[in-house]
């Protein structure tokens, strides 16, 4: 048979189908042409996965783009990060400037994403008319043209009518509300999680309950509503457990981590360390436990990066006026496998669920899968390399990460859209889909 | 002798055998420019720069005072963070005056941390005046001298530290300061006015005033920032100065002749009364004294011939 790539040996694990053993993948034309032992295959490009995991291609359900409107990354640039980091398609979030608050705006990003993007790009729009929380965007009319999912990402919405109306209505957009939960009058200006670390440096605390109150409500509307709601990067053991609480009334609902929250704790804000500065904040360790906790067994549905890409002219500040996010497509892998697989034991075929069927099921799409005759977007993991996190060699124009120097392990190999490969060995190919 | 880190950001970058350098120095500064009245030459030819993101004309010329008795050149820059552009202010105005020729900075800012990321931008050396909520070790090094000059030592003595905990970087680096010397510390607060986790600041930590002045040898009030009430963490100041105020009568549940001390500008009438603020057993006034001593030992030990 003919193959563009075969990739030969691998541990190919597919939790849309529940395989996992050591196989041969050949990818013809876009698609998946064929799993197993395979024998003489002319391929143009053979890819040695001796030692490596081949798993359908991964998705991130949350990050941010920055375009239009910012010079701190663009669709191009964040695209090649993702590629860069392992993931095949990438949900942007809307919070840009202007925001994708209206179909004209999602349809732009589309066609930006066609003409500039390394890996397939889902917009995400917002859930009110310029994120003021005011007045419903119109959702129905953005789903149509591709909006996968709604948020007021970055601000929450504040006001418990609006947000009810907007659960109200996704019912009939069948498109996830995704909120960002943070009752900003307990934020009340804090710079970081309130804790030992605040104290010791003197930071404007951040209350926990401050994102636990919010996601109270937001399941109580949940409930109320049966709408459609997803709780974006939840990050203490409370929230995990409302979360959950809330399931047991049947609630229409699904929850994302992140990697930084998973993996990493407000220690790392020792010294005004800036690259740590991010919203939620880095929580104490009882917390990062619960979340890579929910993340292993599946509590929570998603592992999503909120990739925040900033220049230092944003982030190299006083610590109060610093910007908050972290650059985090090209460390999601790695910081995650090496948290939960290495540090907890984790079954490499549900570390892959967190970032194929998870996220598939939170947006309500066909998961990604290597069946045959399944479009042809591929992962590979390296599991074994060691390697420490090198900020400037990021893709992404954001080197704002606080992971760096820390070593790694279960860094992506290569990875495969439709078909062809958008990422291999760490060498970023510039192709358009 | 104990030679100084470069920079003096945090009462965390000294050990006990440069803290008691830093107390000789300064006993014998304080002999010579206040008893001796001698003016010193061992910082002639060099330049000090205040610089104030946050207006404290008490601890600008103390500093300055401290500089020109050794004979540096001063020079105060006063600049309103309103006016700075955020981060971009602090980088550019070092840079600036580095190039100038500065030989030494002190740096007082209204943001936790500038002082740490000031020092990453400037060659010289840098003294934190005071930065947020984060530290104030000249501050504590001047409070711990004081308490040396009276009892000679701070070890085993109980220190009770009483007031807004929670925002005070006097409190913190006066806890870390004593810590060091083997003082132990209580530190008083209402709840909304303590920190989350007080036990980092390896004092003991209570809400009841009468438990943190029982048995106390020094008696340090912190001021109370008045618009704490109207972000509601107190009701009136009525009510705090009831709960937390520094009467004589109050004062007669620490240890008798208990020192009393504040860091200064005081509120009379909220977190200490006249009678405590003037009484007998206030330290308040010579504090200050001490507080020029002390510059002085540190910027000669920083930038001095001999260091
Ligand atoms: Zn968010």
């Amino acid at each position: 048979m003919k193959a563009d790539i075969l990739i030969r040996g691998g541990r190919v694990i597919d939790p849309s189908t529940g395989l996992d053993t050591l196989a041969d993948v050949a990818v013809h034309d876009g698609l998946v042409a064929a799993v197993g032992r395979l024998e003489d295959v002319f391929a143009k490009e053979t890819i040695d996965a001796d030692g490596m995991l081949v798993a359908p291609g991964f998705m991130d359900l949350h990050c941010h783009l920055r375009e239009p409107g910012s010079a701190d990354e663009t669709i191009e640039s964040g695209t090649q990060a993702a590629a860069a980091g392992g993931f095949t398609a990438v949900c942007a979030m809307p919070n840009t400037t202007p925001p994708v608050d209206s179909p004209a705006m999602v349809e732009y990003i589309t066609l930006k994403a066609r003409s500039e993007a390394n890996v397939r790009v889902l917009p995400i729009g917002t859930i009110t008319k310029n994120r003021q929380g005011l007045e419903l965007a119109e959702l129905a009319l953005m789903a149509e043209k591709g909006a996968v999912a709604f948020s007021d990402d970055g601000s929450p919405v504040a006001d418990g009518e609006m947000m009810r109306r907007a659960l109200e209505y996704s019912k009939i957009v069948r498109r996830p509300i995704i909120e960002h939960c943070e009752d900003l009058t307990l934020t009340n200006g804090g710079e970081a999680n309130e804790g030992p670390v605040t104290t010791w440096l003197g930071l404007n605390p951040i209350p926990r309950a401050s994102e636990e109150c919010m996601v109270a409500r937001n399941l109580v509307l949940a409930i109320r509503t049966k709408g459609r709601l997803h709780l974006a990067h939840l990050s203490t053991g409370l929230s995990i457990s409302l979360f959950n609480w809330a399931k047991g009334y049947g609630a229409n609902i699904s929850a994302e981590v992140t990697p930084h929250h998973l993996a990493l704790t407000d220690e790392l804000l020792a010294g005004f360390e800036t690259y740590a500065k991010v919203n939620p904040p880095l929580r104490g360790e009882e917390d990062r436990a619960a979340v890579a906790l929910a993340a292993k067994n599946g509590l929570v549905d998603a592992i999503a990066t909120d990739h925040a890409p900033w220049s230092d002219e944003k982030k190299k500040k006083e610590f109060k006026a610093a910007s908050n996010g972290i650059s985090g497509l090209e460390t999601a892998i790695a910081m995650s496998w090496t948290a939960l697989v290495i540090g907890l034991g984790m079954e490499p075929s549900d570390f892959i669920a967190r970032f194929t069927t998870g996220p598939a099921r939170v947006l309500g799409c066909a998961p990604p899968s290597l069946s045959e005759g399944s479009v042809a977007d591929i992962t590979l993991i390296d599991p074994k390399t060691v390697r420490a996190v090198e900020p400037k060699d990021f893709a992404s124009w954001g080197k704002n990460s606080p992971a760096g120097g820390m070593e790694l392990s279960g860094w992506p190999r290569a990875t495969i859209i439709a078909g062809r490969a958008a990422m291999l060995d760490g060498v970023v190919r510039r192709w358009r889909i | 002798m104990a030679g100084l880190p470069y920079d003096l950001l945090s009462m965390e970058d000294l050990d006990r055998l440069q803290i008691e350098a830093v107390m000789a120095r300064a006993a014998f500064y304080k002999r010579k420019v206040f008893a001796e009245k001698a003016r010193m030459d061992v910082l002639a030819g060099k330049t000090v720069s205040t610089l104030f993101f946050e207006p404290s004309t008490r601890t600008r010329c103390s500093f300055e005072l401290a500089a020109k008795y050794l004979g540096a050149e001063v020079l105060n820059v006063e600049i309103s963070t309103s006016s700075a552009a955020k981060g971009e202010g602090l980088k550019d105005t070092g840079l600036t005056l580095q190039m100038m020729g500065v030989d030494l900075f002190v740096i007082r800012h209204d943001v936790s941390g500038a002082a740490n990321l000031f020092a990453s931008y400037v060659e010289p050396p840098v003294i934190n005046g005071g930065d947020g909520m984060h530290e104030h070790p000249t501050q504590a090094l001047l409070d711990l001298m004081r308490m040396l000059e009276l009892m000679g030592t701070v070890e085993g003595k109980r220190i009770a530290i009483i007031g807004d905990i929670a925002h005070s970087r006097v409190a913190k680096s006066d806890c870390i300061c004593l810590g060091k010397m083997g003082a132990s510390v209580v530190i008083c607060a209402p709840p909304t006015l303590m920190p989350e986790n007080p036990e980092v600041l390896g004092a003991e930590a209570t809400y009841d005033m009468d438990k943190a002045l029982d048995g106390a040898d020094v008696v340090m009030m912190l001021r109370l920032q008045l618009e704490r009430q109207r972000a509601g963490l107190f009701p009136s100041v009525r009510e705090y100065h009831r709960l937390y105020g520094l009467t004589p009568e109050k004062l007669e549940k620490a240890r008798p002749g208990a020192h009393v001390m504040h860091p200064a500008p005081m509120n009379r009438g909220v977190e200490i009364s006249n009678p405590a603020a003037d009484g007998s057993q206030s330290q308040i006034n010579q504090q200050v004294t001490c507080g020029v001593a002390v510059r002085m030992a540190l910027m000669d030990m920083m930038i001095g011939e001999g260091c």
